[in-house]
């Protein structure tokens, strides 16, 4: 039923000149712009419904019109940016610099906030409280006390220690046939709340990031969502394995070479949305850090063709899989393209994931491929 | 009547009724009132189309089109509610035939599409506006979009080979050489008075534009640009009348002027240290394109004829901006610019080269009058004559009162100086209804094409209550 959601004052602050600024260009609606590697928007759009409610700019209007005091049924609404995968195309495509997906995201709060949150997205979040994560804790080493770190590096695994637990277990393998100390932090698999911050129970994932022991150490974790999240927090120490390995290579304190007793396949690089240069967001490096690694490495080959900035989210995120099934898996096979042979490697695990759920290719994450056809040694003659 | 029920017998298309879908269709980039649509469907071909005119004919209801949406004079906007179309899901291109030099598409096939798919043959279309990444060739063609190919083309019109038109009653027309069964597009005006202009910047008054042929122009091999400073606007309104007597726009992709304190505001903000009282009163900018010889030839005769209007060469405004609105930042700096302070209303209108000044001037009383608003002037330069655009900066949410008026006092000031309303949609409907003669002809075309007066009502003051045309509801 339509009614009046009233909009709290925090959000007029954080996003009334965003509201009154939205020049209803529509270039985050869809937008065909070859020079900007950008071919189409939003996948929600693509692969959901055409209806522009479900668009960022739709978000941009649905939420001055609240501010306005006209009465929207408020459950259309949750139901439209519950259905976005929060890929942040629409921030980037935004000739003048808007946030609409982050206006979606605070929408979801405010319906949380209210109540109103349609039925699979109550479900996820339950489901994530029950098992305090987005699946099982999944056995491995990340399981000991954790440890100082030393000389060796310290890391949140988060939901890559989960499920299968595949990413963290890879991980903890190349570090260890390195001879580098994996401190695991915080339980190794605790949840830091991103996944339900992400689906609008912003105070819960505030109050679950608080709960992790920060300790002031320098920490890699594993999740792009989660680092985002941790980030968001304030949390200056919580850095990727990309920025970790970069580090250590520039500094000569690392060296990485490609196995030889390992056939290396061709592969194409995918983007991960979490790393989009978003207004709301810290900057993370790791789209031009990846290009430039496995570029050097001979694994790419074409290192400033790919990633496209622009391309269309896989449906991993955002609640997409658990709100929209069928349209995440076409979000996926859209994105993955025809009959290319190619290994597929997507930075962040969670996108690897339901990449290889909903589709045949052969898809990996980074901490898997590194582990798998890469060698980490000690530099001989590192400082 | 409820959306839901303007939907029955409409099932099988894509429709919205959902309040929270129908906010983006209320309105364009204008500062029109927006409108409040009960119904929008969203074809995918001719025929659906042909069931949502039957539908609105029959029941008398309004039906509003929209391309991109990205018009600046309210001609989306669905001011008397109804049904309003979405083009966007018609966006195929139908035929592209190098050999006649032609392509067909559906009007919302985006020209960022287009260009890409035209690139790889090394062609491109005569006009495409600035706005080109979201703007449809439906939505330019009844808009009648000017920008880059003014200089050489003119406008949007003068780059269509020929529509496919959905009129009220039914019909399919196809204008231009296409009227005659199995001769396709290639030419207009073959068969007597050409059709195809009676629905080009027509803001869907008359038709349902159901496919675009436009001609195709080669790529040009060599691009330059080149800016020229001149003491005031006088001057440079001589030259530029000038340079369309010698027909020196012939490899020229895009040409504007920019006013003194546009000049002042880009170079001072790039240059702080600058003296703005060494900065040319007012500067024309050339984007040239062609073979090597006639770009480097044209630009030497283009400082020739700029010195003898005392113009000179000004490289520091073509680095500052005009090469990178052309080249690097293309689409996205314009837009950077025009919603610097909140929003930006746009009125454009067209002006004979000699009316330079007066324009300027106009433009100028404007800006003492409404004196909150920070104000812009710019001209497109085309084959012949001027499009003159006024840009007003305003907060969208303290000033939507008093920028409506201020655009509209605008409106009748720039006439007043013998300015012609251009892309007149809502925005200039009384001042084309001022045009006695011209607009109770074009009352008469829709009275005929039209009778119950569905179509688009209130664009180019059709429709609107006592016109005589037929009333929407
Ligand atoms: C910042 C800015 C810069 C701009 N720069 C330029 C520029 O350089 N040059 C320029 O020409 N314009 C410019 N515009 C205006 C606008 O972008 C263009 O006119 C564009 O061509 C409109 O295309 P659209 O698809 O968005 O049309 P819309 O805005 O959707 O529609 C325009 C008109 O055409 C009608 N219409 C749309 N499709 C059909 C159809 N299939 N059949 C019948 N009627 C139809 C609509 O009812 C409306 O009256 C600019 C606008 C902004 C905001
Ligand atoms: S964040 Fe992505 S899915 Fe969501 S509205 Fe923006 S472009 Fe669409
Ligand atoms: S949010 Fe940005 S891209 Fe979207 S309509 Fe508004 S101004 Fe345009």
């Amino acid at each position: 039923m339509s009614r009046a959601l009233p909009l709290p004052a925090w959000f007029d602050e954080r996003f009334g000149a965003d509201l009154y600024h939205c020049a209803s260009c529509n270039y985050c609606v869809d937008a065909v712009w070859p020079e900007r590697g950008l071919h189409h928007v939003c996948a929600t759009l693509e692969h959901h419904s055409p209806a522009p409610g479900y668009s960022g700019r739709g978000f941009i209007d649905t939420a001055r019109a609240l501010l306005e005091g006209v009465a929207l049924d408020a459950g259309s609404v949750a139901e439209r940016v519950f259905t976005c995968t929060t890929c942040g195309n629409c921030e980037t495509s935004c000739p003048i610099g808007l946030r609409p997906a982050a206006i979606g995201g605070a929408l979801r709060e405010v319906l949380s906030a209210a109540d109103v949150v349609p039925a699979p997205v109550r479900a996820a979040r339950d489901r994530i409280v029950e098992r305090g994560g987005t699946s099982e804790p999944a056995a491995g080493p990340w399981q000991a006390a954790a440890a100082t770190p030393g000389d060796g590096v310290a890391i949140f695994a988060g939901c890559a220690a989960r499920a299968d637990g595949g990413a963290a277990t890879a991980l903890a393998g190349w570090l260890a046939a390195a001879g580098i100390a994996a401190a695991w932090q915080d339980d190794g698999a605790r949840c830091c709340g991103a996944a339900l911050a992400e689906l609008g129970a912003v105070r819960e994932a505030g109050a679950w990031r608080d709960g992790l022991n920060r300790g002031g150490v320098p920490r890699v974790v594993l999740g792009y969502e989660c680092l985002n999240h941790l980030r968001a927090g304030g949390d200056e120490n919580a850095s990727s394995l990309l920025a970790w390995l970069d580090d250590g290579l520039a500094g000569g304190r690392l060296a990485l070479a490609l196995r030889d007793d390992v056939a290396v396949p061709r592969v194409r690089l995918l983007e991960s949305c979490q790393l989009k240069p978003r207004p709301a967001r810290a900057l993370t490096d790791d789209e031009r850090r990846a290009r430039e690694l496995l570029g050097g490495l001979g694994v790419i080959d074409d290192a400033e063709g790919y990633p496209n900035r622009h391309a269309l989210c896989c449906g991993a995120a955002g609640g997409m899989p658990d709100v929209a099934p069928e349209s995440a898996s076409r979000m996926a096979a859209a994105r993955l393209g025809g009959d290319d042979d190619a290994l597929v490697l997507t930075l962040d695990g969670r996108c690897a994931a339901h990449l290889a759920r909903s589709s045949t290719h052969e898809v990996t994450d980074l901490a898997s491929f590194l582990a798998r056809y890469t060698r980490l040694s000690r530099a001989a003659t590192g400082s | 009547m409820s959306g839901t029920a303007l939907g029955h017998g409409l099932e099988s298309l894509t429709l919205f009724t959902d309040p929270v879908d129908l906010l983006a269709y209320r309105r364009d980039c204008s500062v029109v009132a927006p409108g409040e649509p009960e119904l929008v469907a969203r074809p995918r071909d001719a025929e659906e189309v042909a069931a949502v005119i039957a539908r609105a004919g029959r029941d008398r209801v309004p039906l509003y089109v929209r391309g991109g949406g990205s018009m600046y004079a309210g001609g989306v906007n669905p001011h008397a509610g109804g049904i309003v179309l979405d083009m966007a899901a018609m966006d195929r291109i139908l035929e592209l035939d190098l050999a006649r030099g032609i392509v067909v598409v559906e009007p919302g096939v985006r020209f960022g599409a287009l260009l890409e798919a035209l690139a790889p043959h090394g062609q491109t279309v005569g006009i495409v506006p600035l706005t080109g990444p979201t703007a449809t060739v439906g939505g330019a063609v009844s808009a009648h979009a000017l920008g880059s190919g003014s200089p050489r083309h003119q406008s949007m019109g003068d780059c269509v080979a020929g529509l496919e038109v959905l009129l009220a009653d039914g019909t399919r027309l196809r204008t231009g050489s296409a009227a005659c069964a199995g001769a396709g597009f290639f030419q207009r005006y073959c068969i007597g008075p050409d059709l195809t202009g009676i629905f080009l910047g027509a803001d869907a008054s008359f038709g349902v534009v159901t496919a675009v042929a436009l001609w195709l122009v080669p790529l040009p091999a060599v691009r330059d640009t080149l800016t020229l400073g001149f003491a005031g606007t006088a001057a440079a309104g001589d030259f530029v009348t000038a340079v369309q007597g010698r027909e020196l726009t012939r490899n020229v992709w895009y040409a504007a002027g920019y006013e003194g304190g546009t000049v002042r505001a880009r170079m001072t903000q790039a240059e702080p240290a600058c003296d703005p009282a060494t900065l040319p009163g007012f500067c024309v900018c050339f984007d040239l394109g062609g073979d090597a010889d006639a770009v480097a030839a044209d630009r030497a005769r283009l400082l020739e004829l700029a010195a003898a209007h005392g113009g000179a060469e000004y490289a520091p405004f073509d680095a500052v901006y005009f090469r990178r609105l052309r080249y690097d930042e293309s689409y996205w700096y314009s837009f950077a610019g025009y919603f610097s302070r909140s929003r930006c209303a746009i009125l454009m209108s067209s002006l004979p080269s000699d009316r330079l000044a007066g324009f300027i001037a106009a433009v100028d009383a404007q800006r003492a009058q409404w004196s909150d608003f920070m104000w812009g002037a710019a001209v497109v330069v085309c084959r012949r004559g001027l499009h003159g655009g006024v840009l007003v900066f305003y907060d969208e949410r303290r000033e939507w009162e008093t920028i409506t008026k201020a655009v509209d006092g605008a409106a009748d000031a720039l006439v007043a100086a013998g300015c012609v309303p251009y892309k007149s949609g809502k925005q200039w409907a009384a001042q084309v209804r001022e045009m006695h003669a011209y607009s109770s002809v074009l009352e008469r075309l829709k009275r005929a094409l039209d009778p119950a007066g569905v179509l688009a009502p209130g664009n180019l003051g059709l429709g609107h209550p006592g016109s005589g045309t037929g009333s929407a509801d």
